[in-house]
């Protein structure tokens, strides 16, 4: 008898997990990589680590969104645009 | 600005203590900057990178444990982001001492908030036993898993919870902090969302309100990006460590002496003035 697989849902979670676990190794390596580096070696990397930072909870809100939309959960999916686009507004203001 | 292995050294210390305490990193990193001598609108952006990074890191770890409700957390972030960028905005345009008197209100605040307890509102229903636990599609209800049995819960009082979320967010934008201290009370006691799961909601969130807070703060000019590195990788190995550490500790004894720790962090800023 075989163990019962993940559902979907379940399916789905793993794959940002794993997509987070990704992006907060790539963080840490890149924000060390800046503390050791020698000036001014260490800007470039310093950007790519502030970006990183950044790129991390919008693609969570995005790939929620995108989700949302395909399980036709819309009133939720256009939250998580209208969010989006506060965070647009931030970067105008 | 001190040099990255000392901002390495402070941001570790303020994660470990302000994960230990239940406030998140920024809530002690502020303070100890200013007080090591770092201007208060320099301070503020790397309080911000110090709780988008604690969110980030520990993201993996709340998704597994399902608690996190998103819907609720993305409708959260809406007003309260809004509310960080006008307190990002006005930051801006105040004096260093009103900043530093404003930091030094906010942790003491933070300090009495942590060392209060909150409720429970929900029991099991054995009608809910067999799901998995989770949020619910179109709803801002769920279940979580307590001692074994599915517990049901469901979000109350939705406006005038989000109206509270823009102060947090107004008092996020404005001093750095991540106003978890201000959305777990919130979530829990006004909108009645088990205290477990407005903990892990509210570590999503406040990873949102601190990022929209840091690109106005980049946009002003006010981020130093190779301290704001050191502070990320500060934040998250102390992150680790107080998660770690806190497990193991008396929750209610720990809590309580971190806020007695930031009470006094908060009357030497006030003193220094």
């Amino acid at each position: 008898m075989s163990e019962p697989g993940l559902g979907p849902r379940l399916v789905r979670r793993q794959v940002l997990v794993r997509v987070l676990v990704v992006i907060t190794a790539t963080l840490t390596f890149l924000a060390a990589l800046t503390v050791v580096l020698p000036a001014p070696a260490e800007e470039p990397v310093a950007v790519a680590t502030v970006a990183m930072l950044l790129a991390a909870p919008l693609l969570r809100i995005a790939w929620l969104g995108v989700r949302w939309w395909r399980l036709g959960d819309r009133r939720f999916a256009f939250v998580a645009a209208g969010l989006l686009g506060v965070v647009a507004l931030a970067a105008v203001v | 600005m001190p040099p990255p292995l000392l901002l390495v050294a402070l941001a570790v210390g303020s994660a470990f203590l302000g994960t230990l305490g239940g406030l998140g990193g920024a809530m002690f990193l502020v303070p100890v900057l200013i007080l090591a001598g770092v201007d208060p609108l320099l301070a503020v952006p790397l309080g911000a990178a110090s709780v988008v990074a604690g969110s980030v890191a520990a993201g993996p770890a709340q998704l597994r444990s399902g608690l996190v409700h998103h819907r609720l957390g993305v409708s959260i972030e809406v007003v309260a982001a809004t509310g960080a960028i006008v307190g990002a905005v006005v930051g801006d345009a105040v004096s260093d001492r009103v900043l530093t008197f404003l930091l030094a209100g906010i942790a003491i605040l933070a300090a009495a908030m942590s060392a209060r307890s909150s409720g429970q509102f929900y029991g099991p229903d054995p009608l809910h036993t067999a799901e998995q636990p989770g949020e619910w599609p179109g709803t801002l209800g769920g279940s979580y898993r307590l001692a074994g049995e599915v517990v049901p819960y469901h979000a109350r009082r939705v406006p005038a919870g989000l109206s509270l979320m823009s102060i947090a967010g107004v008092i996020s934008g404005l001093s750095g902090v991540g106003g978890g201290f201000l959305k777990v009370p919130v979530m829990g006691e006004v909108m009645q969302v088990p205290v477990k799961v407005a903990a892990a909601t509210s570590t999503f969130t406040v990873g949102v309100t601190s990022a929209v807070s840091l690109i106005v703060y980049l946009r002003q000019g006010r981020v130093d990006l190779v301290a704001a590195a050191a502070i990320v990788l500060g934040a998250v190995v102390g992150g680790i460590g107080g998660t770690t550490l806190a497990s193991r500790l008396a929750p209610t004894t720990t809590r309580r002496v971190v806020a007695l720790l930031l009470a006094a962090v908060a009357v030497l800023l006030v003193v220094r003035q």
